[in-house]
């Protein structure tokens, strides 16, 4: 009898042990990692999803010879959606080989983030509870390169600084051979053309021929601009929750309403923003990415309606005080195309692993769409004739950048200032000066290490410039 | 006094007539000058590198470069073979049998480079480049187009 009560004390001292360690290091922010199982609680109900977050920019399809477009909706291909189980292996499979980057077929699709995405967290967008080698190997990754070749195909991850090859069956890409040859077949899609081999260029910038497709005019609604005093209480119930109760409600200055409580203040403004602010109850010495990712997850199921178009932008480190955390920086697309808003990111969130501080959203919806857009006969330039016609502005920037005297200018050649240039895409630009149907403008969106220079696509007149 | 301007006009005559002589011959030199300075180098076509291939798509698409102010006059030519079968890259048609489908003026802007698309039809497909300068030879680019298998079921039937 006496042995019986010893043996149960005793699993009873072990359970306890045990469940008291999982209560420690899931509460006290020193357990780092984060293990997938844990995430996936945390996450639990979350509406909006890390695989919904982590999506690229654009893809490049080069179809052989000279064949070449870009395309930048998903939804109409599903063209990463295909080959989202063949990267979730290349990323956790121990039996992946890392091969030398050979010479490129001149069949492949690229897959390009709008920055460089971190490869752990990519490979967890995709499923993975655990990565293999790869994510170590190449730790940022920026563009995913599928070659197609006639026995295997390669995929091919790489940053600007480095590229790791990995040789695959073709069987892992049944899917996304088909949607490469329904669109090869269909040859309704604009080419374009390397500037590199064009203007022997350091580059890797491409340039349509022409746009013929039509984007559509989009019109989009500022809903808090009509919004009543019970409307903006909804809104800062999700934010302040509990606190609102106590919170005191002001009006800081026309057409901005303030709600501040014991620890957060919550701004709703009638152009169109809300932001965020918190106040951190202890300091978070360990950054960590994981547990970040999942607060900002769960922050925007809670409190984003619009997600669809929403996408991760990029990651930074921040520091607050002796706490370290991460800003997340979000953008939107409308049809695939990326939206460039005059009054800042879409979205931006600093959390601190498991505490969000500070978020900026623009609440800005689409309302109507009209597609045909723009009227037969008129044609979106290409982000070439933007850059010839203004190619003597370009020019002044680059020289300003790199100090360059204006005495100087003859020396400055043209290649030097187009392979200053880092990215151009087709976009839409929000100017926020109406908030009922206000019309979104097509833009091309040309950015350099320094500058984000918008050009309006039919006109090519300058609509917008931002010092990074 | 006639003498005196007898004089007059023979020396004016004498002065004027080297003068003339002089300039006829900078004339001359600016129009040799300019022939033989043609910088061939600065005019070309980068896209597509070869002169004679065969694709499967009815696109061309065309990069070259050339100084800024140069018209380029590109000429689309091919000819009415319906079949696809009488001609092919090694079997090429006779001058007379091409025919005019499309000329397309560029005119090279500051980057000194130029683009275009063409739509190209089935069989050969003939492209000249004309850059207007003298001394400078047309660019042909030959293009067989062999998406006949459609073609062939439709004549078929």
């Amino acid at each position: 009898m006496k042995e019986r009560i010893k043996s149960f004390l005793l699993i009873f001292l072990m359970v306890s042990a045990l469940f008291l360690i999982k209560q420690i290091l899931g509460v006290s922010g020193v357990g780092i990692i984060v293990t997938a199982e844990n995430s996936k609680e945390a996450l639990e109900g979350a509406s909006y999803l890390l695989e919904d977050m982590i999506l690229p920019e654009k893809k490049l399809i080069s179809f052989g010879e000279n064949y070449k477009t870009i395309i930048y909706n998903e939804s109409n291909h599903r063209l990463y959606s295909s080959i989202r189980d063949p990267l979730a292996k290349v990323l956790s499979s121990k039996e992946i080989k890392i091969e030398e980057v050979g010479k490129a077929t001149d069949r492949f699709i690229d897959f390009k983030f709008s920055n460089p995405i971190n490869s752990f967290l990519l490979s967890k967008s995709l499923g993975n509870n655990e990565s293999n080698h790869v994510p170590k190997e190449i730790v940022e990754i920026e563009n995913i390169s599928i070659e197609i070749g006639p026995d295997f195909n390669k995929m091919v991850l790489s940053n600007s600084e480095k590229a790791v090859s990995i040789k695959l069956p073709k069987e892992d890409f049944i899917e996304m051979e088909e949607i490469f040859t329904q669109i090869e077949k269909e040859e309704n899609y604009d080419y374009y053309y390397s500037v590199r081999s064009s203007f022997g260029a350091d580059t890797n910038l491409y340039f349509p021929y022409e746009i013929t497709k039509n984007i559509s005019n989009v019109y989009v609604d500022n809903s808090l601009s009509w919004m009543n005093s019970a409307d903006k209480r909804q809104i800062a119930r999700k934010y302040l929750g509990a606190a609102l109760n106590t919170a005191q409600e002001m009006e800081e200055e026309i057409g901005k309403t303030v709600f501040i409580a014991e620890r957060d203040i919550l701004k709703i403004e009638d152009n169109g923003i809300i932001e965020y602010q918190s106040i951190l109850d202890r300091d978070v010495k360990n950054r960590n990415l994981l547990e970040s990712t999942n607060t900002v997850i769960k922050e925007i199921s809670e409190k984003i309606p619009d997600k669809k178009g929403l996408y991760l932008n990029r990651i930074k480190e921040i520091e607050s005080g002796a706490s370290k955390g991460y800003k997340f920086i979000f953008e939107y697309r409308i049809m695939g195309y990326p939206v460039l808003y005059s009054t800042g990111n879409y979205l931006e969130m600093d959390v601190f692993n498991d505490k969000l501080k500070y978020m900026r959203v623009i609440e800005r919806r689409e309302s109507k769409r009209n597609s045909d857009f723009p009227e037969p006969g008129v044609h979106i330039k290409s982000s070439f004739d933007i850059l010839e016609k203004e190619y003597e502005l370009f020019k002044k920037y680059y020289m300003e950048d790199n100090k360059i005297p204006v005495k100087d200018i003859e020396e400055v050649s043209r290649n030097e200032v187009i392979s200053w240039i880092k990215d151009t895409r087709l976009s839409f630009f929000d100017n926020s000066l109406k908030n009922v149907g206000s019309s979104l403008i097509p833009a091309w969106i040309f950015e350099t290490e320094s500058w984000i220079l918008g050009f309006e696509a039919l006109t090519g007149n300058l609509i917008y410039q931002e010092s990074k | 006094m006639r003498n005196k301007l007898t004089l007059l006009v023979i020396i004016l005559l004498l002065l004027m007539a080297p003068k003339s002589f002089a300039s006829s011959t900078n004339e001359l030199k600016v129009k040799a000058i300019s022939e033989s300075t043609v910088d061939a180098s600065k005019y070309g076509i980068t896209n597509p590198e070869k002169k004679s291939f065969s694709v499967d798509k009815k696109i061309s698409l065309l990069n070259g470069f050339a100084p800024e102010g140069t018209l380029v006059k590109i000429k689309h030519f091919a000819t009415a073979d319906l079949t696809g079968k009488k001609y092919d890259l090694l079997k090429l048609p006779a001058n007379d049998e091409y025919i005019e489908v499309i000329e397309k003026e560029v005119i090279v802007g500051k980057l000194g480079v130029f683009d275009t698309k063409l739509n190209l039809v089935d069989g050969i497909n003939l492209l000249q480049i004309n850059f207007g300068v003298k001394g400078l030879e047309d660019v042909k680019i030959i293009i067989y187009v062999s998406s006949f298998q459609n073609l062939e079921k439709i004549v078929l039937k």
